[in-house]
């Protein structure tokens, strides 16, 4: 990892790549959730612990949709704006490069969830659930943010076109999410519930359920857990491995 | 320098770039890489530079070979690439500083930086953000960065494309006081021939992947020149030409306009050669005419590129 590389990628993913406006959308977004939570009838009438719930799943959509973008134009921006030859001629490996980009979006990733973090906190006050919410908010969505990054980082090595990267990357995340949402279609089949016991993002959710409302034994959490590790280790291995396709536009 | 022996490129969708090339470059040349559009030479940079292994053959910069110490290889060299970008929202200064930290991570601000920024005349500039530099500005700043690892060989393909013919000197210039100030050896492909011309020791020509031609400028001069002319300009041409075309060893005398173009028989040798000239010279006198220019006609860059690549059209040499 070089550090003034990092130091440039998190500027132009702050900057250059608005990932600045994509943090202040996530904090309108929240004070949003915020002011519907504790106004609106329909709403107030929900428990806390749900609340908390579908905060914590905002948090964590929202930030992988972020960092996902972010990701997967990191390697093919360049690419398309003629400036990754130039880097690619300093003593510099592409596994080096390769990291920085990585850990440019995933600061950005942890900046979004330090955002999320006060109103994660406000949600839960006085119900005791503070510690378990931080808990979760940085460590079932870090987890993921971890292995979701990483593959929209290797869509930025092998895609082209930023645009199709982009969008191939946030149809990932769409088609991970999607179990959750639809979970009771998915309990009808055997091969539905294989996914929903497999999907690290059905896994994220029903952990953060779990852990709320009290029901989480040790081999539940680890049963949630595990899924999201694989899927976080082989993501980023596959990030590593990918980076020696690094190449110029045309040359793959 | 630069040694390659049978170096060839074929590309995954079976296209082959570049076939069989043996170069040779020595230390402090300036090297010109002609070929028409998509004879192969941005692909030759780019396997000479390490950013593409060729499929056969091997490539040496001073010494190491490039497949297998490609790293040592990226701190000797500086590649200024045909399609340059850059980050447009960083100042000239905070670029080069950017790719200084890359080649030298954890230093502090290197003085060279400014140095530099003077070099090619972007002193005054160094705070402004590339995004509002010119064409030709963003030229120098690319051969600025180039510079920035101090390299012993620096590559350039297409520095002087869309430049004005001022911004064509300047490069030309600086290229030149990089040659002989601190002994750069230059490998630069461009379309300008006259830029070639006016710059270049050595020059190798590639068609369609293959080597057509290498050598000094004067050795190529003297390979495709053919016989021997003299180009005259009297007070009367018409009457010149008359009186040259019974001259001993004068095989044909054809006026262009401005002078007359003397074309001497073949095989003459420097006597031969001085011989014609006293017998034109003694004619022209004898007619009563003066002679107000003469000289001997020389093939320009743009002359033996076309005849190279003709002959080799015709199955001349290829390597």
């Amino acid at each position: 990892m070089n550090r003034s590389m990092l130091k440039k990628e998190l500027t132009e993913n702050l900057y250059d790549s608005k990932g600045l406006w994509m943090i202040v959308a996530v904090s309108l977004i929240f004070t949003t959730l915020c002011v519907l939570a504790t106004t609106i009838k329909e709403v107030t009438s929900y428990s806390q612990t749900d609340i908390l719930q579908y905060a914590l799943k905002a948090e964590t959509l929202l930030t992988l949709l972020v960092c996902m973008t972010l990701g997967a134009a990191c390697f093919v921006s360049e690419r398309e704006n003629n400036t990754l030859e130039s880097l690619l001629l300093t003593p510099v490996s592409k596994l080096s490069l390769t990291v920085s980009k990585y850990l440019g979006v995933l600061i950005v990733g942890v900046i979004l969830m330090l955002t999320a973090a006060p109103y994660v906190l406000a949600i839960s006050a006085g119900s005791g659930l503070c510690f378990k919410a931080l808990a979760l908010g940085f460590g079932s969505v870090g987890l993921l943010l971890l292995a979701f990054t990483a593959v929209s980082v290797i869509l930025s090595v092998l895609m082209e076109n930023s645009k199709v990267s982009v969008l191939i990357s946030a149809l990932c995340l769409a088609v991970l999410a999607i179990p959750s949402i639809m979970s009771a279609i998915f309990q009808n089949s055997a091969f539905g519930r294989l996914i929903l016991r497999i999907d690290p993002i059905v896994c994220a959710f029903d952990l953060s359920k779990e852990v709320l409302t009290g029901t989480a034994t040790a081999a539940s959490i680890a049963g949630k857990l595990l899924p999201m590790v694989l899927f976080a280790v082989c993501a980023v291995t596959a990030m590593l491995l990918f980076s020696k396709r690094v190449s110029l536009k045309g040359e793959k | 320098m630069i040694e390659t022996k049978g170096v060839s490129k074929t590309y995954r969708n079976g296209f082959t770039a570049v076939k069989s090339l043996d170069l040779h470059v020595s230390e402090g040349d300036i090297f010109g890489f002609l070929g028409p559009n998509g004879a192969g030479k941005t692909t030759t940079i780019r396997m000479l530079d390490g950013l593409l292994t060729p499929s056969s053959g091997t490539i040496r910069i001073a010494g190491m070979d490039v497949t297998k110490q490609s790293v040592e290889i990226k701190k000797l060299i500086g590649v200024v690439p045909e399609s340059h970008g850059y980050y447009y929202s960083m100042t000239a200064r905070e670029y080069l500083r950017y790719f200084d930290s890359l080649f030298h991570p954890g230093a502090p601000e290197n003085k060279y930086i400014h140095t530099l920024l003077e070099r090619v005349g972007l002193a005054d500039k160094r705070d402004v953000p590339v995004g509002q530099f010119s064409r030709g500005m963003k030229q120098r700043l690319g051969i600025a960065k180039a510079l920035i690892n101090h390299p012993k060989i620096i590559f350039l393909d297409e520095p002087t494309l869309g430049l004005d013919p001022k911004g064509q000197k300047e490069i030309q210039d600086l290229l030149r006081d990089l040659n002989k100030s601190e002994g750069v050896t230059v490998f630069i492909t461009s379309h300008m021939l006259k830029d070639i011309e006016v710059l270049c020791n050595r020059v190798c020509i590639i068609k369609d992947g293959f080597m057509v031609e290498q050598g000094t400028i004067p050795e190529l001069q003297k390979k495709y020149m053919g016989n021997y002319t003299l180009l005259l300009h009297t007070d009367d041409d018409l009457r010149a030409a008359e009186a040259l075309k019974c001259v001993e060893g004068v095989r044909q005398v054809t006026n262009s306009g401005d002078h007359l173009e003397i074309v001497c028989a073949g095989g003459l040798d420097t006597a031969g050669i001085l011989a014609v000239k006293h017998h034109v010279t003694t004619t022209v006198f004898s007619a009563g005419l003066d002679i107000l220019e003469l000289s001997h006609k020389l093939l320009s860059m743009e002359d033996i590129f076309f005849r190279a690549i003709e002959r080799d059209g015709e199955g001349g040499v290829t390597a």
